[in-house]
């Protein structure tokens, strides 16, 4: 197994780490985590950092007899059975399940079988809008081998995970497991590799412009 | 091995015995749901616990439920917990974080799943070249108290209030730029004492 080149800032770790992500791009992290041995280590290195942090709180003079109570209401508790948080069990979808990371499949299923709908010439999308959260919003994008998306310009943060496949901008060439950051303000026109269709779980935070001539009246007319 | 923490009989000062003891008290849960040990850790975590469910801005009417629930949650969860990956306040401490933030969003939170057929490992298992996870806690504790003040300050917020850069800048009445270059000096220190290397000066 190749392990990935293109990773998640340390902005973004700790955010993940904290809690201070939207859901949608939780799942983002979450997903390139459960490909990228690499900023799993530094994921749990800010871990400790917090359980240090934890460890350290100055404790205000909690009254013991309230400690107590809480104690043995707990204590009380032990013995009850402990709910059922074992997941549902996978689909016998097995391909599904080694090509897309658990977090991605608690949005999008356990199966492949997806309402893709098509978006532009050799795109199709299914948007997972049902988890938007704080303006931000998930979709998983297929793009044709050789193909390309339209030059375009983000108002916000944009998270692409590669979950098959291969694309290139300026940034440099990603595949299956890297993390593509596009800051605010940033234009650009990914081109796909040859080999195989691309899958891209993309999180945005705001809207995406099209922003060549061609590229404009497409967003025109089919509202992209 | 059981010892007393916090009381008045307290004698642990030494803050690598009283690791190993939290360690040791948990691994008896683990091992033979000992429940003098767990209430043992119950006094120690609880009033911690309380004071992270606050600051990350759970009311003070929601907290003394969460405290239990996430102590409960400790006691079910005790054969998880693995020595060599994470100390003990690390391991309470996401356990902690999981459920506050389920609790404000009333939804889950996106986690790894170790157990996910897409996982990817590296070659070699970290952790077999890692020393001791509690050991490399007591140095991380003492890069800590050495960071300087500013950036002491965006560490904790960045942790304890769960906010975002943007919400700390606006915040501490300072720009952007500034929160994130002392959020990054800071994180590089700390992962420079994990790694055993030498600190930033």
């Amino acid at each position: 197994m190749t392990v990935p080149q293109h990773h998640a800032t340390d902005d973004l770790l700790l955010a993940y780490v904290t809690g201070s992500l939207p859901y949608p791009m939780e799942v983002a992290i979450a997903a390139h985590l459960t490909l990228c041995p690499t900023c799993r280590d530094v994921a749990e290195d800010f871990e400790a950092v917090g359980g240090e942090v934890f460890a350290d709180l100055e404790q205000p003079g909690t009254p013991s007899a309230d400690i107590d109570t809480g104690l043995q209401n707990v204590l009380s508790r032990l013995d009850e059975p402990a709910p059922d948080t074992t997941p549902p069990p996978i689909a016998a979808d097995a391909d599904w399940a080694q090509l897309t990371p658990a977090p991605v499949r608690a949005l999008a299923g356990q199966t492949a079988d997806l309402a893709w709908r098509p978006k532009l010439p050799g795109v199709a999308v299914v948007d997972l809008s049902s988890i938007e959260q704080h303006g931000a919003k998930a979709r998983l994008v297929r793009t044709v081998a050789g193909g390309a998306l339209p030059k375009h310009l983000h108002r916000g943060l944009e998270l692409t995970l590669i979950l098959a496949g291969g694309l290139t901008d300026q940034h440099g060439h990603f595949r299956r497991g890297d993390l593509l950051v596009i800051e605010q303000g940033i234009s650009h026109r990914p081109v796909m590799d040859e080999d195989e269709d691309c899958l891209c779980l993309g999180v945005t935070d705001g809207p995406v412009i099209l922003t060549g001539i061609i590229g404009r009246m497409r967003q025109v007319l089919s509202g992209y | 091995m059981l010892l007393k923490f916090g009381g008045p009989g307290a004698i642990l000062n030494n803050a690598a015995d009283q690791r190993e003891a939290l360690a040791g008290l948990l691994i008896a849960v683990a091992e033979r749901q000992d429940r003098d040990a767990f209430a043992e850790l119950y006094r120690h975590f609880a009033p911690k616990l309380k004071t992270l469910c606050t600051r990350m801005g759970v009311t003070a009417g929601a907290a003394d439920e969460i405290v239990q629930e996430i102590l409960l949650t400790v006691w079910r969860r005790a054969a998880t917990f693995d020595s060599s990956r994470a100390a003990v306040s690390t391991w309470v401490y996401t356990i902690a974080r999981n459920r506050v933030i389920d609790h404000k969003r009333k939804g889950q939170r996106a986690e790894i799943d170790l157990n996910d057929p897409a996982l990817v490992t590296a070659e070699v298992p970290d952790h077999e070249t890692r020393i001791d996870a509690e050991r490399r806690a007591v140095r991380l504790r003492a890069a800590i108290a050495d960071l300087p003040p500013d950036q002491a300050e965006v560490v904790r917020i960045a942790y304890f209030q769960a906010k975002t850069q943007g919400e700390i800048a606006e915040q501490q009445g300072l720009p952007l730029g500034t929160v994130k270059s002392r959020t990054r000096l800071a994180l590089a220190r700390l992962r420079a004492a994990l790694a055993g290397g030498q600190e930033q000066p």
